[in-house]
Parts: C-alpha cells; structure tokens; sequence
C-alpha cells in the first residue's frame, strides 16, 4: 500500500521501563476511517504517542511508514509537518500559552498554500469552526488546556486538527468526557474531514461514537498487540460482550 | 561581634599535642589535629547569620581529664531545666547525670546492647577515639578528607583540633542494617564544648540508619557544641540520619554535617531542633553520581531566646540526581526560625529536579521567621523550585478543633503537631513520643 | 542651581569612596558573591556640570491635570528638594541620585487625573513622581528610546503616591551595555500602585526596586528580565510591608545568559494584616543559560499571610513534544512560550515593541 499509514510488527517499551507492545501490525489507508478498540492497558494510548513521537517511549523494533517513507527515525515536528496528527487523550497543560496563538503558530509553520497565510483569514475560519463544534470562544483566550474540562479538552483537540488539516489524523480517546451532542459534532466534524485525501484513526474502548460513525475497517486489540479485525459488527460484539472473546487479560 | 581572628596562643596548640598523646593517638591524627588547629586560628568568624558575640572563644576547656573540673551542684541547675525535669518524670539520680554529674559520660559515647548483633554482620561500630587507633588505615581514609575537610569554616576547624567523641560507623557491601543504631551523646563539664567527630561509610548496595540525640535537655553551662558528621553513600546504599537536638538555651549548636552521595545512592536527614540558644545547621549533600538521591526533613521549634538558623545545601553534581526539601519552623514568645538554603546545579547535571518547600508558623506577637533562599543553576536542563509560606494559627481550624471539646490551648497544640507531622512521622516512635510531649510542654509554657 | 552645584562636590566625594554593592548571598557558610561589573568600569566621576534648566532629555505628551517641570526648577519647593538631595552609600545608587544628567518632577494635583508619556532622549535620567491626595495617575516611561544610551546608562525613579492615590506605572529600560535602574515607590495609607516594569539586559543590567507600602495599602508589581545570550541582568525587588498591606509581585524572566532574579518580602512587627505573594519564574534557553533565584520572607509579625514561590528550569519535555506535534520546531515552541511568559507586557504598545523584536531573534 503506498498512501497513508502503514505499521508493521511495532515492539515498544517504556524507558526505563517494560515492553508495552508487543508487535503491532495495521494499515491506514488514505481516505479511510479505521477503528482501534481494546480493553483498558492494551496499549492503545502507547501506539498513539509512540506514531507521534513521544519522548517518554522507545521503539524496540518494527516500521512505521507514512507514504512509503519510514518516520520512526523522525522528530515529532517532522511528522506533524509530514501530515501527521495526534489528539491527546491526556491533557497538557501549557500555562502562559494562549489557545490561539498556538493555533495560529502551528497554521503557520504548518501551511502549505500560496505565498503567507492571512491571519485575518486565519481569525474568520477559527472562529467559525469553533462555532461548529459548539466551542465557546473564550475558551480560545484561555492558557492551552488550562483549566479546560474534559469535553472542552477534546474538542480543543478536534478544533485544532479541523484547522491544522493534517493528512493522517490519530485520536486517541476522542469520545470520553463528551456528552450527546457534542459526540455527534465532532462525529460529524470527522465525516466530514475524512476521505478526500485524509484519514482518521479512531482508538477507543468504547462504543458511544460508532453510532455516528461508520468505520471502514475495526481493529481489536489486547495486551499490546492487534489481534483481530473486521466490520462494525466486531464493535457491536465488544459493546455486548466486552473483551472476554479474545482471551482473558 | 568578635574581632576576626583569634589570638589563642600557644596554650592550645600545648592542650591538641597533650589530648593526642593520652588518647595514644597515631601521629597522622595528631598532624591533622595542629593542621586544623592552624585553620581554625586563621580564619575569621563568619560575618553572615545568627548573632554569635555571646560565644567567647577564648574561655573553653577544650579538654578536660575525668576528674577536672567537674559539674556544681544540682542546684546550680536554671530553674526552667528543673521544670522540665520534673515534668518528666525524670528521677533525681538521672537529673544528676543529666546536669554532668555522670562521671562516665565524659566526652563519651554511650552504646547499645546492638553492638554484637553488628559485630556478626562485619559492621563496625565504635566510638571514633577507639577507631583510630583499632582501624587507622580506614580512618585514616575518610577523616576530614574529601568530606570536611578543616577548610570547610572555622568551627570545622575548630572541631578538627579538638574533637573527642563521636561515632565511626562503617558498613560492608550489600549489607543491610535492620535496626536503627542509636547513640546518646552527653556534655560534662559546664564549659565544655562538645566537639563529637562521626563518620558514617556505607559501601555499595549497604543501608544503615543512625539516629542520635536526646529529647531530655543536655546541659552545658556557657557552652558551644561544634559537632562535625560526615558521611559517605556507596553506589546503591542508603543512609537515613535522624537527629534530636535538645541543647540547654545557653549553648550555641554550629554543627557541621555533610554527605557525599554517589551513583544512585540515597541520602536521608531528617533533623529535629529543640533546644540551644544559637543553631547553625546546614545538612549538606553534595550529588556526585548519576541518579543519586537526597531527602531532607527539618522540623524545629524557636522559643524565647532562641535563634534557630536552618538549612539545606544541596549540590547537583551529575546527571538525573533528585532532591527535595520540606522544612517546617514554629517560632514562639521572641524565637526565631530562619531557613537559609543553598542549591546548586553544577553544568552537566541534566535531568536533574530539585524541590524545597519550607513553611514557617508564628504563635506570639514577638515570634519572628525569615527564609533567605538560593538557587543556582547553571544547567538549563533540570527542574528547580521553591515554596515557602509564613503565618499564625488558622482561625477557622481552631474554632474547629475547640468546637469539638479542646480547649483553646489543646487545639493550638494539636494543631502545631499536626504541622510538623510532615517530619515527625519519619522519626522512630519512641523518640517522637517524647518529642511530641516536649513541645507540649514547650507550648504551655512550662518550660519558660 | 548653586545649592544642587555644591550637593554634586560634595557628593562627587562620597562617590569617589563608594564601594560598588557586592550581594553577599550568605547561606550555610558558602559566600555566593556577585559583583559582575568591574570597578574600572565605572565612570571615574559624577558628572560635571549642565546647561540651566535642563530642558532636554526627555520628550512627553500627556493629557489630565499634572505639573511637569526640570528638578532644578523646583529645588526650592521643600517637598522636592528633601527628595533631590539624597545620597546613597552604594556606588550605582549615589551616581543615579546624584549624578543624573536630565531630571524631572511630576507633581498630580490633589483629586486630579493625569495620564503621561515621557520618553527618554538621553541617558542618565532621573524622574521624581507625586501623586497627591485622592489622584489618578496613568504614567509610562520608556528609558531607552535612544541607544545613544549603550555605555553607561544610571537612571532612576522615585514615585510617591499619597494618601488615597491610585498609581499606574509601566517603564522599560534596555541596553546593550551597562545600565542601571532603581525604582523605588512609596505607597501611603489607603492607596494602590501598580507596576509593570521591563528590562532587557545587555553586557551588564541592573534593576533595582523597592517599595514601602503604608497601612491599608496596595501594590501590584510584574518584573520581566528578558536576558539574551551574554548578557548578564540582575532583578531585585523589595517590598516592606505596613499593617494591612498587600503585595502581589510577578517576576519573570527569559534568561538566554545569565540572570540574578531576587524578590523580597519584609513585614516589621506590628504589620498586622499583611498579604504578601511573590513568585518568581525563570526560563532558561540554551547551554549558556545560567540562572540564579533568591526569593526572601523576612517576618517579625505573625499575623500575616506571605508565600512566595520561584520556578527555574527550561521547557518541560511533556510540553514541547505537544508543540512539537502540532508542526512547531523547538525555537517556535519556546518563542511561543516566553510570549506567554511575558503576555501581560504586551497589552502595553511601549512593551511589545520593545519585546516583539527581541523575541523574533
């Protein structure tokens, strides 16, 4: 497969610590939205940061292709320019760092249009898209996550990536904390950025977002590896049964 | 204030040469002790802290032989210290040793019955006078060499002149002692100082802990106490030094404790302050291999009278070291609690996170605190911060606790038990029960 | 004129004798002692003369009701004159006092408002500030407008906000050189001041603060350092409490070279009441960047609330990496940051254009 994500047999500990996953094989191809499931620890979170480009983490062994291009071997900042995007399960917060001017930082170091981006422009369409997902604009004055309740951490995340425009998007946990209208917002938000050129690859451990969503392909995993996959029906059968079909943890 | 040098002549280099040679000491020991004497008459007093013009350096019987001048009578005991005793429990024959009539406890150190357990473990613990000359290689190794070296400051020197007493505690590779090692250290004669020297040698993977000091108050008339520690942690080992101090109000207590801390080796001082009438503490560990550790806990009481200057020095000399620093200080009737704290980040010491946290609380209209804080940090990728507060009594906690049935005086003790909780909860039961009781008795004024 | 002629001998004396201030940090018998400026760097004198009045130095607008005049106009006016005659037993302090080559008085009226923009068109300035009773004063000063300022630059500025006043300060000082600011505020029963206060170092920055706050009065002071490489710059504020006092004192600072950031708090006995908070904060950038923080509590009364708090150390790695995630290099990821630090600076224009150019670099 040429476009899009692609990883193979992923080994991942910890520094300083124990091997977290133990050989993790999918795909992400362009225009596609794939699901990631598993239980709590299985390693969802790790595989998110690791593809990002996290400090705190070590690769053991395994690819990690973008494009056909390795980018293990690349800095977070040169993934996020290659078009990767991760939304945090996790919120950091950056104290003295204003939402916006961040926003607008990363519009800029990030754009690739004609000539420099306007940030005239740049004000109109955050602060239209921020309407759209039902996020109160004083929130875009605020310190980065400071102070941001769980709902608004995530739809900061998904604010952010609806500007940014990344090619690959990973979001980790991107439903927990939000409640029924805004999980169709942002589950709208989503359709509407996937396909045309981009891809969304939505870990979870719950249900809730699927309603909205319709996946194109759902991955199991446990215990630090992918260990099945197939249609929406695979997430059905974790939301009735939970995780107790591929083995018990 | 006193001048800057002292002319002390002749008559102690004589006492140092006499001291050495009825303690039958090896001639190395005896050099260290003139060089150090040589020290300590060059340099000056520190111009800096507490107040020390009451410290006459001139008028100290630096060695006395057992049946030289010995303590008065019981009666010449201050009325406060009676008090105490009284409050007690304390029996008369003890109030006599207490008040230096105890003919053994010369300069000396007092042992527990632990010492043959040790034995079996290949630990050696003995008085240091006994040390030099049963181990004067090993001594001879770690004596006011890299540690505390007499050109650390003048009461170093002082210390290194004329010390007598004090504990050599050396433990072998990966041996782990189980219980803590006490000692109890008494002053005699009245115009004594007491210039304990200890030295405390984990080796690799080795853990020991040490506790001295007494919560009954020990009485020098006039009197300075120059105790020096220092302290070695093997790669791997771990070292805890609790200490009680509960010096009479008339001693000044400049005590020198240093610990060098190797590669992930872990350091613990843990140090209570009662008593004296001047403090000079200032605990240093000096982090000298990667992923060393130290934790420092201080909890002190300043009473009338009393000016307790307290601090960390902490040295970041290797990557990924870690420190950190709670200090709790109680000021009551005119005392005064100082916390004087040095940290520094040597360049190279990546990684390295440093955290102190010293809060001071006020009871009376008088009571005074200060903290004069450093950081140095000269390595841009370490983690440095400070937190301190100073206050009275919360209102709102008072009523609480007198809604509940305590009267008002019960709350405030309970509720500056509760502050220094921090720190008191890492010392051994038996000695925080009586520390707890003394400031007790220290908050209801039983003890002026 | 002949009186401030006189006062200048006899202080060229006192200077000529003065030592520089060597901070002595005394802390468990270790000596931190800092005196980064040579003696000989030092001009050899006070300056000798100037032209009658002194008219130059600055240049203002402002609008309200308030009194601007050169200091030596005002000599005779007893409230000024017990100001201008001071002298100081530090070096630097006695050759800003005493030495200053363009001085000014503002005097605000009694109940009036006043709003003023001075900027400096010289070195060496000194401005003596009087807010009366129950006054309004909205006052910024640039101190550097000019580089002719980049050898050796000694200003300073004495404000006094009596009775019931209500004071608003911002004033930014840079240099490449040598330079030294002292401030000090004097803030009585019942009023407020306000200061935001910005130094940019070069080779050697000294900024020197103090402020005495009476009974039932307030300040509010933001200290930023921003020190490039090899540069060297030293913050230090003072606050003295009175009864029923609060302070709340900001300090900030970037250091790319090496910084000295000390905050102080005293409250004496009998300032019942007081509230003090101080919090320092240093981001350090880069192998060169040496930082050294003192915050201090000097407490003789008990009933009183103080905390203070400091913080040195450089981005944390949590933090960068989620810049970094979103497209943002190291640099623009902690360009982002001291713009953060540094934010509440920028809503004055004076500030940010002083700020904007250097953060860019």
């Amino acid at each position: 497969m040429e476009k899009g994500l692609s990883v193979v047999d992923l080994r991942v500990s910890a520094i300083g610590g124990k091997q977290i996953l133990n050989g993790v094989t999918f795909d992400l191809p362009i225009g596609e939205i794939r699901v990631i499931m598993g239980p709590n620890g299985s390693g969802k979170s790790t595989l998110a940061l690791t593809l990002a480009g996290s400090p705190d983490f070590k690769v053991d062994s395994g690819s990690a292709k973008l494009d056909g291009e390795d980018i293990l071997s690349l800095s977070a900042e040169q993934r996020a320019k290659k078009g990767l995007f991760l939304a945090f399960q996790r919120q950091i917060e950056i104290p003295g760092v204003i939402l916006k001017d961040m926003i607008w930082e990363a519009y800029r170091a990030n754009w690739n249009g004609q000539g420099r981006p306007s940030i005239i422009d740049f004000r109109k369409t955050l602060a239209a898209t921020a309407q759209g997902l039902s996020f109160s604009e004083s929130f875009l004055d605020r310190a980065v996550n400071e102070g941001f309740s769980g709902g608004e951490g995530k739809k900061s995340e998904v604010l952010q990536m609806l500007m940014l425009k990344p090619r690959i998007a990973l979001l980790d946990e991107i439903d927990s904390g939000l409640d029924v209208d805004s999980l169709r917002v942002v589950a709208s938000a989503l359709n509407d950025f996937a396909r045309n050129g981009r891809s969304a690859l939505i870990i979870t451990h719950h249900y809730n977002l699927l309603d909205y969503i319709s996946p194109d392909l759902v991955y199991v995993m446990k215990a630090g590896k992918i260990v099945d996959k197939g249609g929406l029906e695979i997430a059905k059968i974790i939301e009735k049964e939970g995780y107790s079909r591929w083995g018990v943890d | 204030m006193q001048s800057d040098t002292y002319q002390i002549g002749l008559k102690n280099e004589e006492a140092v040469k006499k001291m050495s040679k009825d303690k039958g000491e090896p001639d190395w020991m005896l050099k260290k002790r003139l060089y150090s004497l040589s020290v300590f008459e060059s340099k000056p007093m520190p111009t800096w802290g507490p107040d020390l013009s009451g410290l006459d350096l001139r008028d100290l019987a630096y060695y006395v032989s057992p049946n030289v001048g010995r303590a008065d009578d019981l009666e010449d005991l201050p009325e406060n210290l009676k008090k105490t005793f009284d409050a007690l429990g304390i029996p008369e024959a003890e109030r006599k040793f207490l008040a230096g009539n105890g003919a053994m406890y010369q300069s000396e150190v007092i042992y527990e019955r632990m010492k043959d357990q040790l034995k079996k473990q290949g630990v050696i613990f003995m008085s240091m006078d006994e040390a030099v000359n049963k181990y004067p290689d090993l001594v001879q190794k770690y004596f006011m060499t890299r540690c505390v070296p007499p050109t650390y400051h003048k009461f170093a020197a002082l210390n290194g002149a004329f010390w007598s007493g004090g504990t050599f505690l050396y433990v072998p590779k990966g041996v782990k002692v189980e219980m803590p090692v006490q000692v109890y250290f008494l002053v005699d004669h009245p115009s004594m100082g007491q210039f304990e020297h200890t030295i405390i040698i984990a080796e690799d993977g080795a853990s020991v802990e040490y506790i001295e000091g007494c919560s009954a108050p020990a009485y020098i008339k006039g009197g300075l106490h120059a105790g020096v520690m220092e302290i070695f942690v093997g790669k791997g080992a771990r070292v805890r030094v609790t200490t009680i101090q509960n010096w009479s109000k008339n001693v000044y207590n400049l005590v020198t404790k240093r610990a060098i801390v190797n590669e992930e080796g872990r350091m613990e001082w843990v140090e209570a302050s009662l008593g004296s009438k001047v403090t000079m503490l200032y605990p240093a560990s000096v982090l000298s291999g990667r992923g060393a550790r130290a934790e420092h806990l201080y909890v002190s009481f300043a009473s009338d009278g009393q000016v307790l200057d307290t601090g960390a020095k902490i040295t970041h000399a290797a990557p990924d070291t870690s420190a950190y620093v709670i200090s709790r200080s109680i000021s009551k009737g005119n005392g005064r609690a100082i916390y004087r704290g040095q940290v520094r980040v040597n360049p190279g010491a990546k990684g390295s996170v440093n955290s102190v946290k010293c809060d001071s609380l006020l009871l009376s209209e008088e009571s005074s605190t200060a903290t004069f804080p450093v950081e140095e940090v000269y390595e841009e990728g370490s983690d440095v911060s400070h937190e301190a507060s100073a206050g009275k009594i919360a209102e709102d906690q008072l009523f609480y606790l007198m809604s509940r049935g305590f009267s008002e005086e019960e709350a405030r003790a309970l509720i500056v038990r509760g502050f220094m909780e921090p720190v008191t909860k890492k010392i051994p039961l038996e000695y925080a029960v009586e520390f707890n009781r003394l400031i007790d008795l220290e908050m209801k004024g039983a003890v002026a | 004129m002949e009186e401030f002629k006189e006062f200048r001998d006899r202080a060229q004396l006192t200077y000529a004798n003065a030592l520089p201030l060597k901070w002595k940090q005394e802390s468990g018998g270790h000596l931190v002692y800092r005196e980064e400026l040579r003696y000989s760097d030092y001009p050899m004198a006070l300056p000798q003369g100037f032209e009658e009045p002194d008219t130059g130095g600055f240049h203002f607008n402002g609008s309200g009701d308030y009194v601007l005049k050169p200091l030596l106009e005002c000599a005779r006016d007893l409230w000024v004159s017990q100001e201008l005659y001071r002298t100081s037993e530090d070096k630097l302090k006695l050759l800003a006092l005493a030495g200053w080559k363009h001085g000014y008085y503002v005097n605000v009226p009694q109940g009036s408002k006043a709003e003023l923009r001075v900027e400096a068109d010289d070195c060496s300035n000194r401005l003596i500030v009087r807010a009366q009773e129950a006054s309004e004063l909205d006052l910024s000063v640039n101190f550097s407008s000019k580089s002719a300022c980049n050898r050796f630059n000694a200003s300073s500025m004495q404000v006094y906000a009596e009775r019931g006043s209500k004071v608003t300060l911002n004033y930014a000082t840079s240099s490449s050189g040598s330079n030294f600011l002292d401030f000090e505020g004097h803030v009585d029963s019942g009023s407020g001041m306000s200061l935001s206060a910005l130094q940019v170092s070069g080779e050697y920055s000294r900024h020197f603060g103090s402020v005495d706050l009476e009974e039932g009065s307030s300040v509010r002071l933001l200290i930023g350092d921003f020190v490039p490489k090899r540069a060297f710059g030293d913050s230090m504020f003072v606050v003295k409490h009175g009864a029923n006092s609060t302070s709340d004192v900001q300090m900030r600072a970037a250091v790319f070279g090496k910084g000295v950031i000390r905050g102080i708090t005293g409250v004496k006995t009998g300032a019942k009441g007081s509230k003090a908070n101080l919090q320092e904060r240093v981001l350090m950038v880069g192998e060169e960047a040496k930082a050294i923080t003192s915050p201090s509590l000097d407490i003789y009364e008990k009933d009183v609330e103080a905390r203070h708090g400091s913080w040195s150390g450089r981005i944390g790695s949590k933090e960068l990496f989620y810049l970094q995630s979103r497209g943002l290099t190291e640099e623009q990821a902690i360009a982002l940051l001291i713009r953060g630090m540094f934010a509440p600076f920028f809503v004055v224009p004076m500030f940010s254009d002083v700020l904007g150019g250097i953060i860019n670099a």
